[in-house]
């Protein structure tokens, strides 16, 4: 079908390559209906799940796939459902996490969009696996046709009794409801989110005690990616040794990433974890010889150099090398993007969505925001740079949130790698990219004149 | 071997170096210190829905003052000047609320938030009702009521906050953070991206020239009232980035001239645009 | 006639000389404000006055405006006689400080010996405050201030008679005249100048052997009750006699007024007194500032170590370099 018979928003552009899984299909607009649905083979994994595996098989079946959690912390799904069944609690809660938090990340999206059904199949496997009778999909206030798109799909699916009271038939009730969730990028973490939906500011709390001990309301509660409940419901339909062959054998499957900056086509692909970050880079017809930085995971990723383009894209091994998987965005750039006000660019996104909660975090992001500039107007403090590198590590050692603690990554990662673009600006005020002109960064200096040598 | 005095001589050494390096001192209050948007440290009247400082110059606050560091005047339901404080020492607040509430003639507001608006009450009551006035809605009720208004009034927080039983404070805590607006903007708003992918792909220059297109800087509105701008991070432009919004349409991929031509041609066109939902691509 | 001209000469010498040592003191603390701000890496004052010049003086006018306040059973003549003791040490001091060729107030045959008699004068001073504040830690404050003062006098005075040895005189226009001759005093006394500094930092009562005043022991030692301008002519006299240390310093270590090398050395007349005025004052104080520098960069020292460094370093080094210096003009008939 051509993007414009696609029932997804034209924001969303599905790039060709890769492996697709959950793309499959997505944009048809039978996929919306039941009907259609089940013709295309699904929620035969809620009813293997519920009729034939019962809950304990069901969380076998996903610690033998090898799942984790694709919100960005990889966090293995199957211990995690099993905390929460194992948790005290009688009313317990699953929500899906279709907040978006990061505007750039198109992968909840597409799918919310594009597939509800297959989310909330995943949603209710979940609620059968943990025990809750509760089922909350937190969707972003701005996707208004994914909500009512879901909405939809919700009344579709008790019509059929796949989700409600008896699903199948079986004791098995969960009540599934649709509510919107803030744009803030906070808004995503799964802590602040249950904050949110208790009606109250959505500000992270501190872990332990973890949601699946004490979430919403006290109760058990699981917070699932969108993206991860949709595998699950996949695994459960084409079993677990499927779902291994794709992917590395640390995190089989496939990840959705969003592909923008200075590509061909920007765009939605669904690549295999652990392929290099070449490979996936190059679904986007990527910039070629000019490539210079790819930045991987958002504002809470980092940047990798084409030194290290042969990364696999993994949880490990991005980790490692200083960025992250974040939601599934990789940022192209080449050789006429600065890496220091790329970098001031994330760290002033990162302070501005900060909610204020906690200190390090507020002040801190700010202060290395001032920093930055004073390295891109060439009079930098003699310890600033001293001063970038253990604050970020003062925000990490004491972070509320995983917001806080990667919020330096970017500026990290590419002083790291790229410190003689930094030396150039504070030294000299030069861009060794072209691209900053120092007198349109000279006038948000103005308040801070005074910092240059001794006038006394 | 140690030889007495080059300690001594060490240390007069870096006393000396620090006599010529920069110094540290904020030339405080020609310099303030820049400090983050959610700032908890500084101490600030709330705003009432006129957008002006609530204070009643009730004296309350100079009079418990332990060491007398605060000064004020203002104006009494009489209409009498009075004052607290050593009379040379301070300047009189002309605060516009004081003179009000004297029913002395202060100067009109730019962007006033209607303290007698009238909320459709009833409305607002079924929607809460139908989210069955659970917690878990509030955003999506804040929503109703900005698609509705344009922004979130205090009137319509105040009986979110009565009906739903959540405290004051918690309500207005959670509507100030996720791109709720507690003032009404003026005019069309023209909101233009600044996520990654945007300002990647060329948004700051989109920016510059709407600014330049309108005459405003972003956060102001022009003076016909006609046109506001401002910058926003969640107008979620994904693949068609660089994207502006123009009250609820989003338009994009746009290149600066191609900005400034569709601003231009809605300035030009007296209707408002349509007030559709979805995003649509330039003609 | 010649008497008469004499007596208005030193009536005009000792006004002046009086008149001098306020604004002496004014500039002397203003530079410590700022030096010793400029190196703690701030601004020190800059709002008063352009880059803050009048704030010492304003601190002197603070000091005027302040309570005069006597403790009850103190006694009043002696509390009253202590600063204007003190003060007047420094400032009789002065009258034979050689400022310039034809600019010293009294030109004594014995002017070194006077000076240090003079000087010695203030430890009086500071006794008899700690005794009259009727206040057992002032008096503890004033006896400790004492102790040190005059245990450094011993030193600073053996250091001086090595340089009165070799210059063969002990007056200071005539001591000036010699390092003309000769080359300054430095290069011959090098360890005696090492000494005099020392022990005159400690004589003042500057930091690092500051312990009289010191905030955190004895409050302000035996400063403690007084208040107003009588603590001002505590705090002037202490920045006066800094000066006046330098000052002679320069007179008997570095040529007083005489210019360095590549600049004629002294001139004649009225041009000559400019001259060695500017040069005088140059060189005295570039010592205040490595004085003030000091004090920005030492942590102070314990009341037993600064006993001890008197009597049993500076003193012994003091006679061994007396010793060498006798026996260096014996030999070599210097």
């Amino acid at each position: 079908m051509t993007e414009s018979t696609s029932t997804l928003s034209p924001q969303i552009r599905i790039l060709s390559g890769g492996h697709p899984r959950l793309l499959v299909g997505l944009g048809d607009a039978k996929l919306l209906t039941l009907a259609g649905y089940r013709k295309a083979g699904t929620y035969t994994g809620l009813e293997r799940a519920v009729s034939t595996l019962g809950a304990e098989a069901s969380i076998a079946e996903i610690a033998a796939a090898g799942l984790r959690g694709r919100g960005g912390g990889g966090y293995p799904t199957a211990d995690k459902w099993r905390a929460a069944r194992g948790a005290a609690g009688d009313r317990k809660v699953v929500v899906a996490n279709l907040i978006g938090a990061d505007p750039t990340a198109l992968g909840d999206r597409a799918l919310a969009e594009g597939n509800p059904h297959l989310i909330l199949e995943g949603l209710l496997i979940a609620a059968h696996a943990t025990g809750a009778s509760e089922a909350i999909v937190a969707i972003r206030r701005d996707w208004t046709a994914a909500i009512a798109r879901m909405r939809a799909a919700v009344a579709e699916a008790e019509a059929a009794h796949l989700a409600g009271y008896l699903v199948l038939g079986t004791d098995f009730s969960c009540v599934v409801t649709v509510f919107e969730g803030s744009g803030a990028l906070v808004a995503g973490e799964e802590t602040a989110l249950l904050a949110a939906l208790a009606g109250d500011r959505g500000m992270p709390t501190i872990r332990p005690p973890y949601p699946t001990e004490r979430g919403l309301g006290g109760n058990p509660t699981t917070v699932q990616n969108g993206e991860t409940l949709a595998n699950a419901a996949w695994i459960l339909t084409h079993g677990a040794a499927e779902f291994r062959k794709v992917g590395s054998s640390a995190s089989p499957g496939t990840k959705l990433v969003s592909i923008y900056g200075k590509v061909k086509r920007a765009g939605l692909a669904e690549v295999a974890l652990g392929s290099p970050v070449a490979d996936v880079v190059a679904l986007a017809g990527g910039p070629g010889k000019t490539l210079k930085a790819v930045f991987v995971g958002g504002a809470g990723g980092g940047a990798l150099s084409t030194a290290e383009i042969e990364t696999p894209y993994d949880y490990e091994p991005l980790h490692a090398a200083g960025a992250g998987l974040g939601l599934g965005q990789l940022l192209i750039t080449d050789a006429s993007t600065c890496m220091v006000s790329s970098a001031r660019f994330f760290l002033d996104y990162s302070s501005r969505e900060a909610c204020g909660k906690a200190v390090p975090c507020r002040i801190g992001t700010k202060r290395l925001v001032e920093a930055l500039d004073r390295v891109l107007a060439a009079t930098p403090r003699p310890d600033d740079f001293g001063l970038l590198r253990e604050l970020s590590r003062k925000m990490a050692d004491t972070a509320l949130c995983h917001l806080e603690a990667r919020a330096p990554g970017p500026m990290l990662t590419t002083l790291d790698r790229f410190g003689d673009e930094y030396r150039a600006h504070a030294e000299r005020g030069v861009c060794l990219a072209g691209a900053c002109r120092t007198e349109t960064v000279a006038p948000l200096l103005a308040p801070l004149a005074g910092v240059g040598p001794a006038a006394s | 071997m140690r030889i007495p005095g080059l300690g001594i001589l060490k240390g007069m050494r870096q006393t000396g170096r620090n006599f010529w390096a920069p110094k540290v001192t904020r030339q405080y209050p020609e310099e303030r210190p820049q400090m983050p948007d959610r700032w908890r440290g500084r101490l600030d009247l709330i705003y009432d829905p006129f957008g002006e400082h609530k204070c009643e110059v009730c004296f309350q606050c100079a009079q418990v003052c332990p060491v007398e560091a605060i000064d004020m005047s203002g104006f009494d339901s009489q209409g009498n000047r009075i004052r607290y404080g050593l009379p040379e020492i301070y300047e009189e607040r002309k605060d516009p609320n004081a003179y009000r509430r004297a029913g002395l003639p202060a100067e009109p507001m730019r962007n006033v938030a209607r303290w007698d608006e009238a909320i459709d009450t009833a409305w607002l009551g079924g929607v809460i009702d139908g989210f069955g006035a659970r917690p878990e809605a509030l955003i999506g009720i804040f929503s109703a009521v900005q698609e509705r208004y344009g922004y979130l009034p205090e009137r319509a927080l105040r009986l979110i906050s009565d009906t739903m039983v959540i405290h004051w404070a918690q309500v207005f805590g959670a509507a100030g953070l996720g791109g709720f607006r507690l003032l009404p903007t003026e005019g069309h708003l023209v909101t233009v991206c600044r996520c990654a992918a945007c300002r990647f792909a060329g948004g700051d220059a989109l920016l510059s020239a709407l600014s330049d297109e309108l005459g405003i800087a972003p956060g102001e509105t022009s003076n016909d009232g006609a046109w506001s701008l401002e910058t926003s991070d969640e107008v979620a432009a994904g693949a068609i980035a660089p994207a502006i919004r123009i009250d609820t349409m989003i338009y994009g991929p746009l290149t600066a001239v191609q900005a400034r031509h569709l601003v231009a041609e809605r300035r030009k066109s007296a209707a408002a645009p349509a007030r559709a939902r979805t995003a649509s691509r330039p003609s | 006639m010649d008497l008469l001209f004499g007596i208005l000469r030193f009536l005009l010498a000792t006004t002046l000389l009086l008149l001098m040592t306020i604004p002496t003191a004014f500039v002397v603390i203003q530079m410590e404000l700022k030096v010793i701000a400029q190196m703690q890496l701030r601004y020190g004052p800059n709002r008063v006055g352009p880059w803050g010049m009048f704030q010492s003086t304003i601190h002197g006018f603070k000091f005027l405006a302040k309570e005069d306040h006597i403790p009850d059973q103190a006694d009043r003549a002696t509390f009253t006689l202590a600063p204007w003791m003190v003060y007047m040490a420094a400032a009789m001091s002065m009258l034979v400080m050689p400022f310039a060729p034809g600019a010293i107030a009294a030109d004594f045959n014995i002017g070194i010996v006077y000076f240090f008699a003079v000087i010695g004068l203030s430890v009086v001073g500071l006794l008899i405050a700690g005794w009259a504040s009727y206040n057992k830690y002032s008096l503890l404050g004033g006896l400790r201030s004492a102790a040190q003062m005059v245990s450094y006098e011993i030193p600073l005075t053996l250091s001086v008679v090595g340089v009165v040895v070799l210059g063969g005189t002990l007056n200071f226009r005539e001591l000036i005249a010699w390092q003309q001759l000769h080359g300054w005093m430095l290069i011959w006394q090098p360890v005696g100048l090492g000494i005099f500094y020392i022990a005159s930092l400690a004589e003042i009562n500057r930091t690092p052997f500051d312990m009289v005043e010191a905030d955190s022991e004895l409050v302000a030692g035996p400063f403690t009750e007084y208040s107003g301008m009588r603590f001002g002519f505590f705090f002037f006299a202490e920045y006066v006699a800094l000066f006046i240390m330098s000052g002679v310093m320069t007179a008997l270590f570095f040529g007083g007024w005489l210019a360095p090398w590549p600049f004629p050395a002294q001139l004649e007349g009225f041009g000559g007194t400019l001259y060695g005025l500017l040069w005088f004052f140059l060189k005295s104080y570039m010592f205040v500032f490595v004085a003030v520098w000091l004090r920005a960069t030492l942590p102070r020292v314990r009341v037993d170590q600064l006993m001890g460094m008197a009597w049993k370093v500076l003193l012994p080094l003091a006679m061994l370099n007396l010793l060498v210096t006798a026996g260096a003009v014996l030999v070599f008939n210097l």
